[in-house]
């Protein structure tokens, strides 16, 4: 038998290189440092303020909004879509309701532009497009109902409870047996567009409806737990989506009707769905938390993710939090407080802005790539409006 | 974690058929000796973990779906390459050290599993499961020693455990991606 004194040279810096290259690989490609941020509750309120300090003045006197704002060339892209407005003068609703004042006026101006272009059918009312060759998109009535919820919580002003059913009836009157959602309604028809979804319309519109069910209980909470029930069990794979829809929209509505009086209607199904939402939003908090911008990151993480999808990832998180099973999980609190550190440190500021070639336009907003989108604002508002309503620890 | 992926790892992936060869040594004390600090070491990183994790800021999902990923590299070594030759026996005093604890026992790949445990549930599983590695590749290393060329049958097993350690390490993989 040959034997040797020592281990032969090569033999050893072979296993070493394998430790190096293991842990230099895995820290450098696959566990990049989970950058999160610091989030203190002056912070919050600084970044609400600010971005309802961006919605004030990027207002137009019509109570529209800059839609999609361009910080190099300081322009609009010159097209407005009412989901995205209704949505933003909820955010600024909730913010209201959180204290800041000055986002009730903002939201005020934005509803009565909002109100002009209700249409009425037989028993209900909706937001139609701004161009009449549109079909309705669903989601700027969920979100526009949404939206008047709050404000109704905020002023305990009970003058729009009929116009509140109207819209409800109309989202119900496109919800199908099943529980799928149809995305637009066409006016010419007169009818919902059967063959159309969305990702997102079936969640707004299931939000709404059970927030509705808390207003006015009763005809409401039926067509919810339908669509609560398609969305847990047959939405992604009917609606060919993969990977499965990150739903915050449902995450919000779980959380609404765990408040329902009564037993819980969250069944063992419903709630195995909050539990797959909570993973993939974590999932996606964990990934996003790894990009910084650099090139390295954008080589192997990519770029950053909008403030939208930021701000909903944390909405979602927090939504969920209020459920009983999840309510203890300090991981998931934790993922919530990741976003909205990322949300605040992503934020522009005054430093920031005064060196652009409009700082009214792009204080306070969370820019990407040079652009800029109401719902960047709206999100992340309404995050960490949420946040500051639940606490930084649990 | 899935406590079965993490025995199925720590036992595929110390992989007996394909460590016999590189465990270079003649006596058992040694072996022996390599074989309990490994099991100690595994031990520390799992303790450690959280500490070292939050220092590095990486949270226990992605230490496990970066654990996977390296696992199922070295699963599907595993199974397409040949198992080591025999290598010149080491006299050494420190033979203990290497070739027996690096880099038999104590393996980057395994570290990493034992680094994703969860402080409440995951650490009795990776010692055990550590444990259950070294004596398996123990155990064939005395019955068959390690100067002999693996028989066919052996380079078959290797392969069968190089696929179990692919499946154990997808488990672990999923555990960290459908993670809160």
């Amino acid at each position: 038998m040959r034997t040797v004194e020592a281990l032969p040279r090569r033999r050893a810096l072979r296993a070493l290189a394998a430790w190096v290259l293991t842990f230099g690989l895995v820290r450098t490609l696959i566990a990049q440092p989970e950058q999160c941020g610091t989030v203190t509750p002056a912070g919050i309120d600084h970044a609400i303020a600010e971005a309802v300090g961006w919605a004030a003045r990027t207002q137009q006197p019509d109570g529209r909004w800059i839609y999609r704002y361009d910080i190099h060339t300081d322009s609009d892209v010159a097209v407005y879509e009412f989901v995205r407005h209704a949505g933003l003068m909820m955010s600024l609703y909730q913010a209201a309701s959180a204290g800041v004042t000055e986002a009730r006026q903002v939201a005020e101006r934005a509803d009565a532009y909002a109100r002009e272009h209700l249409v009425s059918g037989p028993g209900w009312q909706a937001l139609a497009p701004l161009d009449p060759q549109e079909q309705y998109d669903l989601g700027a009535t969920s979100l526009y109902l949404n939206a008047l919820l709050f404000r109704r919580e905020l002023t305990h002003d009970t003058g729009d409870d009929a116009l509140l059913d109207e819209l409800g009836h109309f989202l119900v009157a496109n919800i199908t047996p099943s529980g799928a959602l149809a995305a637009y309604w066409d006016p010419r028809a007169n009818a919902p567009v059967a063959t159309s979804s969305s990702p997102f319309s079936t969640g707004e519109a299931l939000w709404a409806i059970a927030r509705l069910e808390n207003v006015h209980p009763g005809e409401w909470r039926e067509p919810a737990l339908r669509v609560a029930h398609y969305i847990a069990t047959v939405r992604d794979e009917a609606e060919h989506r993969w990977p499965d829809v990150p739903d915050h929209w449902a995450s919000h509505a779980l959380a609404e009707m765990n408040t329902w009086p009564g037993p819980t209607v969250l069944d063992e199904t419903l709630v195995r769905y909050a539990h797959h939402v909570a993973d993939l939003e974590s999932l996606e908090i964990r990934y996003e938390s790894q990009r910084t911008g650099s090139l390295f990151s954008r080589l192997t993480r990519g770029q950053i993710a909008l403030g939208a999808g930021v701000g909903a990832l944390a909405e979602a998180i927090l939504a969920l939090e209020s459920l009983p099973s999840l309510a203890t999980d300090r991981d998931l609190h934790a993922r919530a407080s990741c976003a909205i550190g990322l949300l605040l440190h992503r934020q522009t500021t005054a430093e920031q802005a005064a060196h652009m070639r409009n700082p009214e336009r792009t204080r306070g907003a969370w820019i990407r790539e040079g652009v800029t989108q109401i719902d960047d604002q709206q999100h992340t508002m309404t995050a960490l409006v949420m946040m500051r309503e639940q606490g930084l620890t649990r | 974690m899935t406590v079965w992926a993490v025995f199925v790892a720590f036992a595929a992936a110390s992989n007996p058929v394909r460590r016999r060869t590189c465990l270079s040594v003649q006596d058992t004390s040694s072996v022996a000796i390599g074989g309990v600090l490994a099991c100690v070491a595994y031990t520390v990183i799992a303790v450690a973990g959280v500490t070292v994790r939050d220092a590095l800021d990486i949270s226990a999902p992605n230490a496990r779906v970066a654990a996977g990923l390296v696992l199922v590299a070295v699963g599907l070594h595993a199974v397409v390459a040949s198992p080591p030759a025999p290598q010149l026996t080491v006299t050494a005093s420190t033979r203990w050290l290497m070739p027996v604890l690096f880099p038999v026992f104590l393996r980057p790949d395994l570290a990493l599993v034992a680094l994703a445990a969860d402080r409440a549930t995951d650490i009795a599983s990776v010692v055990l499961a550590a444990v259950v590695g070294v004596v398996l590749v123990v155990t064939w290393w005395a019955c068959r020693g390690s100067s002999s060329r693996g028989s066919m049958l052996e380079r078959a097993v290797g392969v069968v455990l190089g696929a179990a350690t692919v499946i154990a390490a997808t488990r672990l993989l999923l555990d960290g991606v459908f993670a809160v």
